[in-house]
């Protein structure tokens, strides 16, 4: 078994280095649909649940009920769901972005959307109500209250991102639904390795789930350098 | 001639849920270039007091007369709520506990400065950062600062801003003497120097004794006692004033 990881590695630095064509088009779809889907999730969704967690109105505890469980929905129910919508004779047939890298997009924004609203609207809930305060006897109006806040926040709501992120590129249920894994087309990371296991290839499954491991820790490092990173938040002195 | 800067009038404060205000009946006056020293046992609601006269507090569970410099703040009157926004920038309340945001010292003294639209000028800054003691720890990480110096801080971000009254509760708290002296002396500097007005909300006696010109004595959600600090401590003029004074209160 050791050999076996150890010549998986080898094929994984051989098929980066020799920039195979599919593993790298493979790659890339990933890598872009995930990114595509989160940044479009996190843009609607801590917006949403800054106002979810800062705010009081009727019916709120419902729908952060609500949230939560969207948080925990199977991701297979939510392809399979999509696929019934956007097959051929679903409500949006007539859209056709079945088996697209467009639906893909849309099954990940799905799934990351209530993770980063849910974990951003706790964040906010958890923050120092003295730092409200703070902010408005030193002069804060709303909207610089909702700056100052955020900008405490940054790190968890950075944090609601990259969970999300780690959610959509390691998903695959859904994206084999919606996706039928088309080579070339929609086959991403999670369906490729899976169809490497069902052939029997497992160095070749193996070797593709370091690519993915390495592909997902790439873009957290970013992330995270971006999360710590002061000279966005802070005018520098 | 003394002037009346903050006035309150019959007021009291009740939170969302509660039958029973937190402070009542409250009449009190804070007049300019003192030092007003509240004390009271602990639950007797000196902080509420303070979030009061600093108009931190939910406007529609505050019922009585709030006047600011002659001008009636509360009850509002038509489209005064800009008002009160301006108000509010001339009452700082600083909590018994020091809160920062994220950041260095410097970041944290500009936040101000930052919302107001204010300059920096840095030989006013530093003069305070010395004044305090700080002004090694300017570009340190708050996270890496002691209560003391932390509280110092938060008095320093609070005084560049110049705010006509600095509203403190408990600033000396669990410091040690020397830091206890370093605030003491910068909230008297300060009075004199911009002709501002101090509340220090305090559970020790001497303290209240050392600075304040005058005391306001809070027990059970009420003012017993206001005179001025000498008066009040050597002869009292209110029994449970008294009371409080000599221990015999149990709370």
């Amino acid at each position: 078994m050791a050999s076996d990881i150890l010549s998986s590695i080898i094929q994984a630095i051989t098929l980066i280095i020799t920039l195979d064509p599919e593993v790298m088009q493979i790659t890339l779809l990933s890598l872009r649909v995930s990114l595509i889907a989160v940044i479009l999730s996190s843009l609607i969704g801590i917006p949403t649940g800054i106002y979810l967690g800062l705010l009081r109105f009727r019916g709120k505890t419902f729908l952060l009920t609500f949230i939560n469980t969207a948080m925990a929905f199977p991701p297979v129910v939510m392809g399979l769901f999509i696929f019934i919508l956007f097959s051929e004779y679903g409500p949006f047939g007539q859209v056709g972005i079945l088996l697209t890298d467009t639906v893909l997009i849309l099954v990940q924004f799905l799934l990351a959307l209530p993770i980063i609203i849910g974990l951003s609207a706790s964040t906010m809930a958890n923050v120092d109500s003295k730092l409200v305060e703070t902010a408005t006897t030193l002069g804060a109006n709303q909207k610089q209250r909702f700056i100052l806040l955020i900008r405490e926040a940054r790190i968890e709501l950075f944090a609601a991102a990259i969970a999300a992120f780690g959610a959509a590129i390691s998903e695959i249920g859904a994206v084999q639904i919606v996706g039928g894994n088309i080579r070339f087309k929609t086959r991403t990371l999670t369906t490729a390795i899976g169809r490497e296991i069902s052939a029997g290839r497992w160095e070749f499954a193996l070797a593709l789930g370091f690519i993915l491991l390495l592909a997902a820790f790439l873009v957290n490092v970013f992330l995270t350098y971006l999360q710590h990173s002061k000279r966005i938040f802070w005018r520098s002195d | 001639m003394v002037t009346s800067i903050i006035e309150l009038k019959d007021v009291n404060f009740t939170p969302e849920g509660s039958i029973e205000p937190i402070i009542k009946n409250i009449n009190l006056d804070l007049y300019s270039g003192e030092i007003l020293g509240v004390i009271g046992p602990s639950g007797s609601g000196k902080t509420t007091l303070l979030k009061t006269l600093a108009l931190l507090l939910d406007k529609n569970l505050t019922k009585g007369l709030y006047k600011y410099n002659k001008m009636q703040v509360l009850p509002e009157i038509n489209g005064a709520t800009s008002k009160l926004v301006d108000i509010r920038k001339n009452l700082i309340y600083i909590h018994q506990h020091p809160v920062l945001f994220k950041g260095s010292v410097l970041q944290n003294i500009k936040i101000g400065l930052n919302i107001r639209g204010m300059d920096f000028i840095k030989h006013q800054i530093d003069s305070l950062l010395r004044d305090f003691r700080l002004i090694k720890l300017k570009n340190r990480d708050v996270k890496s600062l002691s209560g003391g110096e932390l509280q110092r801080v938060c008095l320093v971000r609070a005084m560049i801003l110049k705010p006509q009254v600095l509203i403190l509760d408990e600033p000396t708290q669990n410091l040690d003497p020397s830091n206890v002296e370093n605030i003491e002396k910068n909230i008297i500097q300060y009075i004199k120097s911009d002709s501002a007005s101090v509340v220090i909300a305090t559970h020790n006696f001497f303290q209240a004794q050392r600075i304040a010109h005058r005391t306001a004595v809070l027990i059970n959600r009420e003012i017993v006692e206001v005179g001025k600090t000498k008066e009040l401590f050597t002869s009292p003029k209110n029994v449970i004033t008294r009371e409080f004074l000599t221990g015999k209160m149990v709370y």
